[in-house]
C-alpha cells in the first residue's frame, strides 16, 4: 500500500433503516444505532471499506438501505461529519431544534431494534 | 341539542368507479410495503412502486407527498391531512408549490394506514411522483375570483380523469406538469409549465383554450410558446394526447437533464415542434377523446357556485375598523382578494409568519382553517402555489371576526405578495437534493422585514428561494430569486432579479457572483433598499427592474469590490 496516497481521514458507515426511514450508524459491535456520536470510527478510507462491505449484508438482510461511508472529524470529542449535507443527515433539521436527532428523545446508544 | 354539520363544498366527488379504484390502489400498495419488509422485492424495485404512490425517502426519512387536486379541498379533508400529521407525523405539514401537502416523517410501515384514511375523504397520493403527468394546478382563487372568465376547475377535473394511469402516459421520459388559468391575470404559472392553459371567449362567449408549451424551470428555465391561440373546448383532449404523443415519442431519454419537454420544443423549434403537434392531431381518432359537452357539464355541476346571499357590497363597519384600525387595514390590503359576487371576498391565510418556516402548517392551524372554512366559506379550502391557504368565499361582513381568528392562530400576517410571503423549498433541511439550506435563509430574511408598515411600503415583491438547480422553490421566476448552491463544502447564494409567473412571465437574470450564508439576507436588504432610491411614483419594484435593468442594483452590492 502506497501511505502517500492513502486517505487516512476518519470515517463512519451510514444507512437508512427500512422501516422507519431513519438515518442510522454502524457502531462497534456492528449494530446499528440512531446517533452519530455511538458510530464506530473507522481510520482512513481502507477500513471504511471493509466495515462498509460488511454493512452491506444488512443491506441483503433488508434491515438497512443505502449503506456508504461518511468523512467525519471530532469536534470536543463529538464526531461530527465534515460536510454540511451529512451534518444535517446525522443532526437533523437545523430550522427545528425541536426534532434535532438529540432531542427527539433517542438515547445516543439506543440501538435500532432489529 | 345542536346538531354540527360540516358543510360540503361544491367540489368533484368519487363515483362508485373511483372509490374503488383508490381503495384498490392502497390494498395493492399494503401488499407491496409487506413484500418489502419480508424481502420480496429489493428496494431498487420497490422504488418506482412507492414514488408512484407519493412516497419518497427525504435526507432524513420517507416523505409522502400527497395530492390535492387543483389545490382546492374541503373542511373535512383539512381536518384529516391535520390528523394523519398528528397520528403519523410530527404533528405538521408542508404545502408545496404545486399545491400539494408533504409530510416529512412518515414510516413506510404506516404508510398504507395514510393512504387509507386519505381514500376515505377522497384523497390520494398517486402520481405526486414519477415521470407521468403529475396534479394538474390552477389559480387558487377559481370558481371566486372577480377577473376570472370562468372557472377553470371541471377542465382541471377532466384533465385529472384523462391523466390519471393513462396507460400511454405513466412513463414519460421525464415528469410532466399541466397548470390552467380562467382568468387573464395569471395566478397558476401557466408559462412556466410544460403545458399551460388559459381560457379565451370568442364574440359568441364560447369557451376556447389557448395552449402554450414548453416552459418550466429546473436547470434550464424556459418561458413557454404558443402553439394554439384558441382551441375549442370539444378539442382539448384530442390536443393534449396530441402533445404527449409527440413529446413521448421524440423526446429523449436518453439524458434526464433534457428530456423535459420544454427542451424538444427548444431543439425542434417551436414551429417544427407545433406542426409535429398538428399533425398528430389531425390523424389521431378524437372519437374516445372528443370532450363530450355532457360530460364536461356533469362535471361541472360538481362544482356549481355555492348557495350565495344576496348582500350589499359596501358594509359600512368594514369601512369604519379599516379607517379606525392600521392592523386590519393593512390585512385586508394584502391578504384579501375582490370575489365576484358583491358581499364576498376571498381570504387568505398566511403561512408566512415573520422568521418562521414558509408552508410549514401544524395540525392545530390546518383545524383551525377547517373551522374558519366550514363556518365562513362553504367548508371550502383552497392550496396557493405561494404555500398559503385561501377561503375562497367569505362574506364580507364577517371579516373582522375571520381576521380576528385567524390572527389567534397566527396566520393574519398581512404579507399576501409582499417580501414577507417568501416562497421556499425546504432545501437542504429536508431534501436530499438540496445543495444548500433555503429556510434559514427566508427566516432571516423575513425577520429583516418584519415591519409590516415597511413591507407594505416595499410594495408587492415576490422573492422565491431554491436550495438547488431544480427550482422547487421557483427562484428563476421571484422578482428577487435566490438560488442556493454547494461551492467546496460550503453554502453559496447567487441572486437573481425580474422574474415573473404572471402573463407577463419572464426569467430572472443573475446579478453576479453569489454570497455567502452569513450576506445573502443583507445583499436583499441592499436590492430593496436600492429599489426603494430609484423607484418612480407608483412603480413596482418589477417595473422598477424592467426600465433600469440591474445596473443599480449591482453597482450597490458589488461597486466596493
Amino acid at each position: 500500500m502506497n501511505d502517500k496516497t492513502e486517505d487516512c481521514s476518519e470515517y463512519v458507515v451510514t444507512a437508512n433503516e427500512v422501516l422507519s426511514g431513519d438515518t442510522v450508524f454502524r457502531n462497534l459491535q456492528d449494530k446499528w444505532v440512531r446517533g452519530i456520536d455511538d458510530a464506530a470510527v473507522l481510520k482512513c478510507q481502507d477500513s471504511g471499506f471493509v466495515a462498509l462491505g460488511d454493512a452491506q449484508k444488512d443491506e441483503h438482510a433488508n434491515i438497512v438501505m443505502g449503506a456508504y461511508l461518511v468523512e467525519v472529524s471530532r469536534e470536543s470529542g463529538a464526531i461530527r461529519p465534515v460536510h454540511i449535507r451529512e451534518r444535517i443527515r446525522a443532526l437533523g433539521p437545523t430550522v427545528r431544534a425541536d426534532l434535532a436527532q438529540v432531542a427527539q428523545g433517542f438515547s445516543t446508544s439506543e440501538v435500532v431494534d432489529l | 341539542m345542536n346538531m354540527h354539520v360540516t358543510p360540503e363544498p361544491n367540489m368533484y366527488r368519487y363515483d362508485e368507479f373511483d372509490r374503488k379504484f383508490v381503495d384498490a390502489r392502497v390494498e395493492q400498495f399494503r401488499d407491496q410495503v409487506a413484500r418489502r419488509l419480508d424481502g420480496t422485492i429489493t428496494e431498487d424495485e420497490f422504488k418506482p412502486m412507492r414514488l408512484m404512490n407519493g412516497l419518497y425517502h427525504q435526507l432524513h426519512a420517507y416523505m409522502l407527498r400527497v395530492a390535492v387536486p387543483y389545490g382546492t379541498m374541503s373542511a373535512r379533508q383539512l381536518n384529516v391531512l391535520a390528523d394523519i400529521a398528528d397520528k403519523y407525523d410530527r404533528g405538521y405539514g408542508h404545502w408545496t408549490t404545486r399545491q400539494n401537502i408533504q409530510y416529512n416523517w412518515v414510516r413506510l410501515e404506516e404508510t398504507a394506514d395514510i393512504l387509507d384514511m386519505l381514500a376515505g375523504v377522497e384523497m390520494h397520493a398517486i402520481q405526486t411522483s414519477g415521470n407521468c403527468i403529475r396534479n394538474t394546478t390552477t389559480d387558487p382563487y377559481a370558481g371566486a375570483a372577480a377577473d376570472e372568465l370562468a372557472d377553470p376547475r371541471p377542465v382541471c377535473e377532466l384533465i385529472r380523469q384523462w391523466s390519471s394511469l393513462h396507460p400511454e402516459f405513466t412513463y414519460l421520459p421525464r415528469k410532466f406538469k399541466i397548470a390552467v388559468t380562467g382568468s387573464p391575470n395569471d395566478r397558476a404559472a401557466v408559462k412556466v409549465h410544460d403545458i399551460g392553459l388559459r381560457m379565451h371567449l370568442n364574440e359568441a362567449g364560447e369557451r376556447g383554450w389557448e395552449v402554450l408549451v414548453g416552459g418550466g424551470q429546473g436547470r434550464t428555465p424556459m418561458v413557454a410558446v404558443t402553439v394554439r391561440d384558441w382551441l375549442p373546448e370539444a378539442d382539448l383532449l384530442p390536443y393534449l394526447t396530441a402533445i404527449m404523443r409527440v413529446y413521448n415519442l421524440v423526446g429523449r431519454r436518453d439524458n434526464k437533464y433534457k428530456a423535459r419537454i420544454k427542451i424538444l420544443v427548444h431543439e425542434m423549434g417551436a414551429e417544427a415542434f407545433s406542426a409535429a403537434v398538428e399533425r398528430e392531431f389531425a390523424e389521431a381518432s378524437r372519437e374516445t377523446l372528443e370532450v363530450d359537452a355532457r360530460e364536461l357539464a356533469r362535471i361541472s355541476s360538481y362544482f356549481a357556485a355555492p348557495a350565495f346571499e344576496t348582500l350589499p357590497a359596501f358594509v359600512p363597519e368594514i369601512e369604519e375598523r379599516k379607517l379606525a384600525d392600521r392592523g386590519f387595514r393593512q390585512w385586508l390590503t394584502a391578504n384579501t382578494v375582490a370575489h365576484k359576487v358583491p358581499g364576498y371576498t376571498i381570504v387568505n391565510a398566511s403561512f408566512k409568519p415573520a422568521g418562521g418556516i414558509p408552508g410549514d402548517a401544524t395540525s392545530e392551524q390546518m383545524r383551525g382553517v377547517a373551522r374558519l372554512a366550514e363556518r365562513y366559506s362553504f367548508g371550502e379550502v383552497r392550496v396557493t402555489h405561494a404555500q398559503n391557504l385561501t377561503m375562497p368565499h367569505v362574506r364580507t361582513r364577517d371579516l373582522i371576526e375571520v381576521w380576528q381568528q385567524l390572527r389567534d392562530q397566527g396566520l393574519a400576517e398581512a404579507n399576501i405578495g409582499l417580501i414577507g410571503d417568501i416562497i421556499s423549498c425546504p432545501g437542504l433541511d429536508y431534501c436530499a437534493l438540496a445543495t444548500a439550506r433555503s429556510i434559514p435563509v427566508a427566516q432571516e430574511i423575513s425577520a429583516r422585514f418584519a415591519d409590516i408598515r415597511k413591507q407594505h411600503d416595499v410594495g408587492p415583491l415576490k422573492l422565491n428561494i431554491s436550495g438547488c438547480i431544480n427550482a422547487c422553490g421557483h427562484h428563476h421566476v421571484g422578482h428577487i430569486g435566490i438560488l442556493g448552491v454547494d461551492k467546496k463544502g460550503k453554502e453559496f447564494y447567487q441572486i437573481t432579479l425580474g422574474g415573473s409567473s404572471t402573463e407577463n412571465s419572464s426569467i430572472g437574470k443573475i446579478l453576479g457572483p453569489g454570497f455567502g450564508a452569513d450576506e445573502i439576507a443583507g445583499a436583499i436588504e441592499t436590492v430593496v433598499e436600492t429599489y426603494l432610491n430609484v423607484r418612480e411614483q407608483g412603480e413596482e419594484f418589477l417595473q422598477t427592474y424592467r426600465r433600469l435593468g440591474a445596473a443599480p442594483f449591482k453597482e450597490a452590492l458589488y461597486a466596493g469590490n
